[in-house]
């Protein structure tokens, strides 16, 4: 369960406040799985970021007791300068794994990723397709309640995007997933439940169809 | 729903953050470059010897072998922690833009780069003064410490020190990165006036007046403290803990004050 309390959130820009969020309260039963749609700029990410405790409402409180992974977007989360391997293990460290759990989640990745030799080379030679690989096959070695997806389902090859597929429908049996993106049949596939950032409002649909075709409203 | 991973507690999740963090400083420095093991080592021994050389040629008429040592170890116990403050001080202030990108795992918090490079500082510069200690014993230098806690509590204070000025450097260069830049320059002249190479009964010999005005610097008197706590001849009499304990612990409210007001910010500017 994840419970907005008056959340208001708004980034200062030349000409005032920009609004994002505006005074919402709010209660995400637990257990869905959640697609979030919005146009551009409408805060979809912010609003990630704010779920993963990474960016902070102006006003107002989220408030939950489950665990979220880093937000997966394309850019970010990684040391360029250390290999693919090396930052694979950096994150074991940093959720105080312990060595031989660190092992069991390189070889997994390793092997997820299907890099070859570039999983020893520098990240910073990586193509941001290739470094999505890495993060994804990463969180999905995680036990998180949640996991939060910004668009990074839509990169990589086609072969490749139809394999985090899968992989991603085996973890939801597990745990759920919270994803950002523009591609109404991605989340038809994964989600169930739908929330529309709009107008600095946030608009929650039970049905993840409902919210595409809100969103398509809103489009016209 | 496995709930194994909300449930670390705090303490756990710092030390994994820093450990973590320290690591990867320790081997970015061995990896990424051969120059940066080489100049780890090298700058402050390079420093030494130009220095020991001025000072065996300026006083050349009553040159001998102990003088020359004594100089050598006085130099050491000098510059090393110098070396430490400098190298904390311009890794901290670019600590948050530099580890901007992994600030996406929330239990990263921006203190915390800065607490990993404090502690991968101490740990080079341990390194060097053991290196340093293998010369002296390979060349039979006879090494007499006159006061060892002293001296490790000297060392210890300079850190703290290094760590508040640190922070609040890299506080301030978050707005402006220009800051970066000045310190830059700013460690040549602080490296000749902070009494690495002298001590101040020398200058206070020749002028009491130049003496008093060098002691507006707090680094002279940490300088002052490690060699009075190193050498037999020299006394820590100039040491005034006062006026180190102030410029310890007003700029370490000053920066740890602004941090909690703009962590929030530094985490999540992108």
């Amino acid at each position: 369960m994840i419970e907005l309390k008056n959340v208001t959130k708004f980034y200062k820009t030349k000409k005032g406040k920009k609004f994002i969020l505006k005074d919402v309260s709010f209660t995400i039963p637990p257990k869905v799985n959640i697609g979030i749609l919005g146009r551009n700029g409408a805060g979809k990410s912010t609003f990630m970021r704010m779920l993963g405790g990474i960016d902070f409402p102006n006003q107002g409180t989220i408030v939950s007791d489950n665990s979220f992974s880093w937000p997966l977007a394309l850019s970010g989360g990684f040391i360029g300068n250390m290999t693919g391997r090396d930052n694979v293990k950096f994150v074991c460290r940093l959720y105080s794994k312990t060595d031989e759990e660190t092992k069991e989640i390189v070889n997994k990745v390793e092997e997820f990723c299907e890099l070859g030799e570039y999983f020893d080379m520098p990240i910073k030679k990586y193509s941001s397709g290739m470094k999505s690989r890495v993060s994804f096959g990463l969180s999905l070695s995680f036990d998180f309640d949640y996991i939060l997806i910004d668009e990074t389902l839509a990169v990589g090859d086609k072969k490749f995007r139809e394999k985090s597929k899968e992989a991603l429908k085996k973890k939801i049996e597990k745990c759920n997933i919270i994803l950002v993106s523009h591609q109404m049949k991605t989340l038809k596939d994964m989600c169930d439940v739908g929330i529309l950032l709009h107008n600095n409002k946030l608009t929650y649909f039970e049905d993840i169809k409902d919210a595409i075709d809100a969103y398509n409203e809103i489009n016209k | 729903m496995n709930s194994k991973l909300k449930k670390r507690k705090s303490v756990k999740i710092f030390k994994s953050v820093i450990f973590a963090l320290f690591l990867r400083e320790v081997k970015a420095r061995f990896t990424s470059s051969q120059a940066g093991v080489f100049w780890t080592f090298f700058q402050p021994f390079i420093t030494i010897f130009i220095f020991v050389y001025i000072h065996a040629i300026t006083r050349s008429s009553e040159i001998n072998a102990n003088a020359t040592i004594e100089y050598s170890i006085f130099l050491t116990a000098g510059i090393i922690p110098f070396f430490l403050f400098k190298s904390i001080l311009l890794r901290s202030v670019g600590a948050f833009s530099a580890n901007r990108a992994i600030f996406i795992y929330k239990q990263i918090k921006p203190i915390d780069t800065i607490f990993a490079r404090v502690v991968s500082e101490y740990f080079f510069s341990s390194a060097i003064l053991i290196f340093f200690l293998l010369i002296a014993y390979f060349l039979n230098y006879d090494i007499k410490i006159k006061n060892l806690p002293m001296f490790a509590f000297a060392y210890l204070w300079l850190i703290i020190f290094a760590f508040a000025w640190g922070l609040l450097l890299a506080i301030i260069n978050s707005f402006y990165d220009w800051i970066k830049k000045l310190l830059d320059f700013s460690f040549l002249p602080l490296l000749l006036l902070s009494g690495v190479f002298f001590s101040l009964q020398t200058v206070a010999d020749i002028s009491p007046s130049i003496a008093k005005l060098l002691l507006y610097n707090p680094l002279i008197h940490f300088m002052e403290l490690i060699h009075g706590s190193v050498s037999y001849s020299l006394d820590t009499k100039y040491v005034d803990y006062n006026y180190m304990l102030f410029w310890t612990f007003i700029p370490m409210g000053i920066s740890l004050w602004l941090y909690i007001k703009i962590e929030k910010r530094i985490i999540s500017s992108r």
